[in-house]
């Protein structure tokens, strides 16, 4: 009688998966002779926990892990109140090490890397699941090291981290102790400041970009890891797993220190200290959609004074106008919009256009910016599909000027 | 006289049509058979439906109720427009409005399907006060935009899907259902029969996956399946769901007067077989059709069909009514095609157009790519056999308007079962003899699913995976865990892999690989399908014709190490018939008994196949047209089948009235001297089709065959079988008509051409899910003659078990076919086309059925 095993490979099916490392026998290199870390006792069992303190003057690159720097910035931008004033010694910062980037029920978040800070000190925790029997036990020391904790900091654990946690709890059938928490993802606010200048805005690329940290020869890529879990449960040999733990352990130091960063450049974003002219225009952004003006304004000059590509200082002229639009300080909206007309920024031709006609009823000069648009719009070169769009609106804009100078 | 009354007249009286009608069943008008609305129905959803016009109910939506409300699950089996749904919308609907908690899954074959069944059910609830927050239904598949789904997840009581989003986007993400599950008192099941075969074996897992999450929260719903009339409703109701089923059949739905005509076009030439073409007298019978202005649905076989007819009628006129019946333009469209792939904006229009009585005539494909919203029809012509009973009676099922007469019409095309119903009405007016078959255990199948399964939740020690015992699902387990996906801890089995395994599944195909099928759209290549690596080399080889979704796909080239077939589409007038060199071997016997004349058994078996090369065929008269060259290394599958190995004593009798396998022939001497005077004599013409030679001589062709000049003796009359009399001269194309390059077809090989082509009406599947193999010395069989029937798919779907049990009245069937067939020597709709030296082995094998069934 052929075994399951033959008969399906007498079927087709791929038998035998290449390159397993064997399984576990008495082996030498255990988890705690390899790491430095101890079981830990929970409600719901025993897990494995690696500890470290950090001292207040401890820096990932130039970044220390905490500057007293209020929150304000963040919350603003977060658009989550919570976040103002609130105490530094409340927030979590958490990354976790998976076995899949798919998601579902079959993705388990092997290593999960938490930290906060308790007086002077920044406490990190890294909880392990030495087999996925000890899952529960390591969620409940999770559930533990959040319970003084009120937000949460993460780099994509909107989209990644938090759901895959809270799916962890669920197939338990436990309430996370993740919802409804204050969340802070910086990798939002990380494309909101960076994406002009930084093509690539992983954690490790923004480490060394921003923070100007460099991992050691300890760290592994990503897509390694998930592989590594598996082998180490297969072999029982645990020292490949120390550079997950120092992959993981970079991470959650690093969302301190992006965030320390960041909520400092936010407080004082007319410091020397900002020298890319892109950043002063992120900035300058940021705080116009937040409606602080003045602010915005200051940015925005500071930044068409530095050195700017010629698309960059167009866009930065418009946007500056478009505040003085608001604030009703046309004055400087004209100049600046000439400015930008004079590169022949089309939206500039416009709005010049709209203030002759509405503001000064100078048909004239209103049909003079218009006219110009469509000049530039009917030179060879410029996208047809663009210039159909420009064509309708120009043209309809022409007709009713001309009719207003006629009747 | 309603104008179907006056129709009905002019065909009777009309001979040229009335000599092809065969079959002509009427039944009586029926009045409706109701019960009034049950007092323990919710109040609101008792208004709600009188606001709708119902205030009572059929018996079977009343019986469907009661079972319900008893806690059952039940299975429901009416005829098309029976008002089936409302026998799961009512205890649903009145579930959901006395437990505000509760929440109930509807499973459809079709997206489209779930989409035009939300609309219905919206608006019936529409008239339930507060409906919108109180009964939030939604349909949830792969067209459901991503800022819909959380909501969906988190707020609908009622979500309509489908299996294979259940399969990869529901299941595996069962946490964000969590209330539902936990919530979960209904599931529907709608068009079970549609579950059947390869698709219905893994639909069968999914459901036990399903199940299995459900208990994870707590829930264990109630199911409540509909489906067409097949032969073994609740085996297959209670094979998907693995609990017991109550069946409900009592059909109390209200019929007109119907006419079900099998219309049979007429034979042009009757030695060799050949009949009209079925398209061309469909488009005759809907030009009746629009005359009498009857509106009505014309289903073809293929969109091939659909467009031609759809020409052919447009460019027909009749005197009777005004030519802008047939314009587009400014004028609304009279005459509509309707298929798959059609906009939802473009089915609405032809829906309504439908509806208001503008459009007169829809030719479409298959039934159930309809959705159901289409209205009924006066009159539903069909265009050949659609495959199944159950798929003749849901098209058939479009004609009939409340207590209106209705008429149906199958018009029969050469294929052999066409002519074997024509024949044999009784099939389809009496019993159904289709049985539903799936094997939710086939190895790959099962394998596949508890992959997906472990993925969901890990497996806990001596846990059970529905009716799979503990002790098996740990062989698999162990086998998942030695391949590296599982890692085993206390007894339980965790999901330890970086893979996402549901999606590597298709529910349709059931191999350990599959080769994919890609068509350039555009220059871009697009997947089209994608085939079973055990089937490609003859269902794909270069130079195949490959239907896809009623589309002609021509095959370019077939990669077998990349598993990719490169295809174009195009439409042909011919398909194509792999010929392969087959040999079939035993791997284990599971049953084995003596019947007359034989022994029967079924079991495991080895089947390599060679592709030695392909003929073309003429689509529906199946005139062959060329052969095509290909070769292909041999493939190997491995499979269940159903064989029958003749008696020593039946080969025996046989071989004395010399009905035992053919000599090759000779024409013997004086046949050049003949052959010549039969082409003078004929003028060097062809006699069927008129075709002087040209440079070249024509063929002159057997009109009895040769060998049945053969006495018992073994002796040859050359003198009768050469007498001009029966000599023919044919061109080379008509030639070709009448037989084919093959070897001389013997009884043996008669026998396997005909159980190959009558075992699918019982099995419910394709003549080409079923391989079929004869052997005069087969290694089945320590070397006797054998027939063998097998699965096509790998390790086997159920096919050979169940003919093994009808094989008393499968040889019955395959008698009664042989003997009545006009032809005199064997043709396409029986035993197959005749050999090359015109032996076509009627008689032969006509004597082993006889043997068969004493």
């Amino acid at each position: 009688m052929p075994s399951l095993s033959d008969r399906l490979k007498s079927l087709g099916v791929h038998v035998g998966a290449q390159d397993l490392p064997p399984p576990q026998s008495a082996n030498l290199y255990t988890i705690d002779r390899v790491l430095d870390g101890h079981p830990a006792s929970t409600s719901q069992g025993e897990t494995y926990v690696v500890e470290a303190r950090y001292s207040n003057d401890y820096a990932q690159g130039i970044a220390p892990l905490w500057v007293d720097q209020p929150l304000d910035a963040i919350a603003a931008w977060a658009h989550d109140e919570r976040l103002r004033g609130l105490d530094p010694q409340s927030l979590a910062f958490l990354d976790t090490e998976t076995t899949g980037l798919s998601g579902g029920t079959g993705t388990y978040a092997f290593l999960i890397g938490v930290g906060r800070f308790e007086g002077s000190e920044f406490h990190l925790e890294q909880l392990f699941m030495r087999d996925p029997i000890e899952e529960p036990a390591q969620l409940a020391a999770l559930e533990e090291f959040l319970a003084p904790c009120s937000a949460l900091v993460t780099f994509n654990g909107k989209a990644f981290d938090v759901p895959i946690l809270t799916t962890r709890y669920m197939t338990h059938g436990w309430r996370s102790p993740l919802a409804d928490q204050v969340h802070v993802d910086l990798l939002h606010l990380a494309r909101r400041l960076w994406r002009d200048r930084l093509p690539s805005r992983t954690l490790p690329n923004i480490e060394y970009q921003i923070l100007g940290a460099l991992r050691t020869q300890d760290d592994v890529p990503g897509w390694m890891i998930p592989q590594m879990y598996f082998d180490y449960l297969r072999s029982g040999d645990a020292r490949p797993l120390k550079s997950v733990f120092y992959h993981n352990a970079m991470d959650v130091l690093s969302l301190a220190a992006l965030l320390s960063h960041t909520a400092a450049l936010l407080a004082d974003p007319m410091s020397d200290r900002v020298e890319h002219a892109e950043d002063i225009l992120a900035m300058a952004k940021l705080f116009e959609e937040q409606e602080q003006y003045d602010l915005a304004i200051q940015l925005y000059l500071r930044g068409l004074d530095s050195d700017l590509s010629e698309e960059a200082m167009i866009n930065a002229l418009h946007r500056l106008a478009l505040i003085h639009k608001r604030l009703d300080d046309l004055a400087s909206a004209v100049k600046l919009w000439e400015e930008a007309a004079r590169r022949q920024h089309l939206h500039a031709h416009v709005e010049l256009a709209k203030y002759y006609e509405h503001r000064l009823q100078d048909y004239d000069a209103a049909i003079y910016w218009a006219e110009t648009a469509l000049s530039i719009i009917e030179q060879p070169g410029f996208p047809p599909y663009e210039k159909h769009q420009w064509q309708a609106e120009l043209k309809h804009r022409l007709e009713r000027l001309h009719r207003k100078l006629n009747g | 006289m309603s104008n179907l009354s006056a129709l009905l007249r002019s065909w009777r009286s009309e001979p040229t049509i009335a000599g092809n009608i065969d079959v002509w069943n009427s039944a009586p008008p029926r009045p409706a058979d109701l019960i009034p609305l049950p007092d323990d129905l919710h109040p609101q959803l008792a208004d709600a439906l009188k606001a709708r016009g119902i205030d009572s109910l059929y018996t079977h939506q009343y019986s469907a109720w009661q079972q319900a409300q008893q806690g059952k699950s039940i299975v429901v089996v009416t005829g098309t427009a029976s008002g089936k749904t409302l026998c799961y919308n009512l205890p649903v609907l009145h579930r959901l409005l006395q437990n505000p908690q509760a929440r109930a899954l509807y499973l459809f074959p079709t997206r489209a399907l779930a989409q035009d069944q939300r609309s219905a059910l919206s608006e019936l609830i529409e008239h339930i006060p507060g409906s919108i927050t109180r009964l939030p239904l939604a349909v949830y598949d792969g067209d459901t935009p991503a800022s819909a789904r959380p909501s969906i997840r988190n707020k609908a009581r009622l979500v309509m899907s489908n299996p294979d989003m259940l399969h990869t986007g529901i299941l595996p993400h069962h946490t964000n259902w969590a209330d539902f599950f936990y919530n979960l008192q209904f599931v529907i099941i709608d068009e079970m029969h549609a579950y059947r075969g390869v698709f219905g074996s893994h639909v069968a897992n999914v459901i036990r996956r399903m199940q299995r999450i459900a208990r994870h929260y707590g829930a264990a719903p109630q199911f409540i399946l509909t489906s067409a009339t097949i032969a073994n409703p609740t085996e297959l109701a209670e094979k998907l769901i693995e609990s017991p089923v109550v069946l409900v059949d009592n059909d109390g739905a209200a019929y007109g007067e119907r006419h079900f005509l099998i219309y049979n076009p007429p034979v042009v030439n009757k030695e060799l077989g050949l009949r009209r073409s079925a398209l061309q007298e469909s488009v005759r019978l809907a030009d009746d059709l629009l005359a009498y202005k009857i509106q009505s649905i014309i289903f073809g076989r293929s969109r091939r069909t659909v467009e031609l007819i759809l020409t052919y009628i447009r460019q027909s006129l009749h005197s009777d009514f005004d030519a802008s019946m047939l314009t587009e333009g400014e004028d609304p469209v009279r005459i509509r095609g309707y298929r798959s792939g059609y906009l939802p904006a473009q089915r609405r229009e032809i829906e309504h157009g439908l509806r208001q009585g503008d459009v007169r005539l829809v030719v479409a494909t298959n039934a159930l790519e309809l959705g159901i919203d289409i209205g009924q029809m006066g009159a539903a012509l069909l265009v050949g056999y659609p495959g199944t009973i159950a798929g003749t009676w849901q098209q058939a099922g479009r004609a009939g308007r409340g207590d209106e007469a209705s008429l149906a019409v199958l018009i029969a095309t050469a294929d052999p079962l066409d002519q074997f119903l024509a024949r044999h009405s009784e099939y389809l007016f009496g019993r159904p003899p289709e049985n539903a078959l799936i094997n939710p255990d086939n190895l790959l199948i099962l394998l596949d699913h508890l992959r997906c399964a472990a993925f969901e939740l890990p497996f806990r020690p001596q846990e059970n995976f529905g009716n799979v015992e503990a002790a098996r699902v740990s062989e698999f387990l162990d086998f998942l865990r030695e391949n590296g996906v599982l890692h085993q801890s206390n007894g339980q089995y965790f999901w330890m892999a970086d893979q996402y395994p549901s999606q590597g599944v298709s529910l349709r195909s059931a191999s350990a690989e599959s080769v994919l099928l890609q068509s350039l759209s555009d220059d871009v290549p697009v997947t089209i399908g994608e085939v079973d690596q055990a089937s490609a080399h003859w269902m794909v080889h270069p130079g195949a014709v490959y239907i896809h979704e009623a589309q002609t796909y021509l095959v370019d080239s077939l990669d077998l190490e990349q598993n990719l077939a490169q295809l174009q589409r195009l439409e042909t007038d011919y398909y194509t018939e792999p010929r392969l060199e087959t040999t079939v071997e035993l791997v284990e016997t599971s049953a084995e008994t003596q019947v007359p004349g034989a022994r029967k058994a079924h079991g495991d078996i080895r089947v390599t196949a060679q592709l030695t090369g392909f003929r073309k065929l003429r689509w529906y008269t199946h005139e062959f047209l060329g052969f095509g060259e290909v070769s292909l290394p041999p493939t190997e599958l491995l499979t269940t089948g159903y064989w029958l190995t003749l008696d020593e004593s039946t080969v025996e009798r046989l071989r004395e009235s010399g009905l035992w396998q053919g000599d090759p022939n000779e024409y013997g001497p004086g046949w050049g001297k003949q052959r010549d005077l039969a082409r003078a004599r004929d003028g060097y013409r062809c006699q069927v089709c008129s075709l002087p030679e040209q440079g070249r001589a024509h063929d002159v062709h057997h009109k009895t065959p040769f060998r049945s000049f053969r006495d018992e003796a073994g002796q040859v009359d050359y003198h009768s079988a050469n007498r001009l009399e029966n000599l023919i001269t044919l061109c080379p194309s008509c030639h070709r008509r009448a037989e084919t390059a093959v070897r001389v077809r013997s009884g043996l090989a008669g026998l396997a051409f005909t159980l190959g082509h009558l075992a699918p009406l019982f099995l419910m599947c394709d003549t080409r899910d079923l391989g079929v193999h004869s052997d005069p010395q087969s290694p089945l069989a320590n070397g006797q003659p054998t027939v063998v029937l097998f699965d096509q798919v790998p390790a086997g779907i159920g096919f050979s078990q169940r003919l093994f049990e009808l094989h008393d009245e499968l040889m019955r069937r395959a008698c009664e076919l042989v003997a009545t067939c006009d032809c005199s020597d064997g043709c396409p709709s029986c035993v197959g086309p005749g050999g090359e030296n015109g032996a076509g082995g009627k008689k032969e094998t006509l004597a082993i059925l006889k043997a068969l069934i004493s």
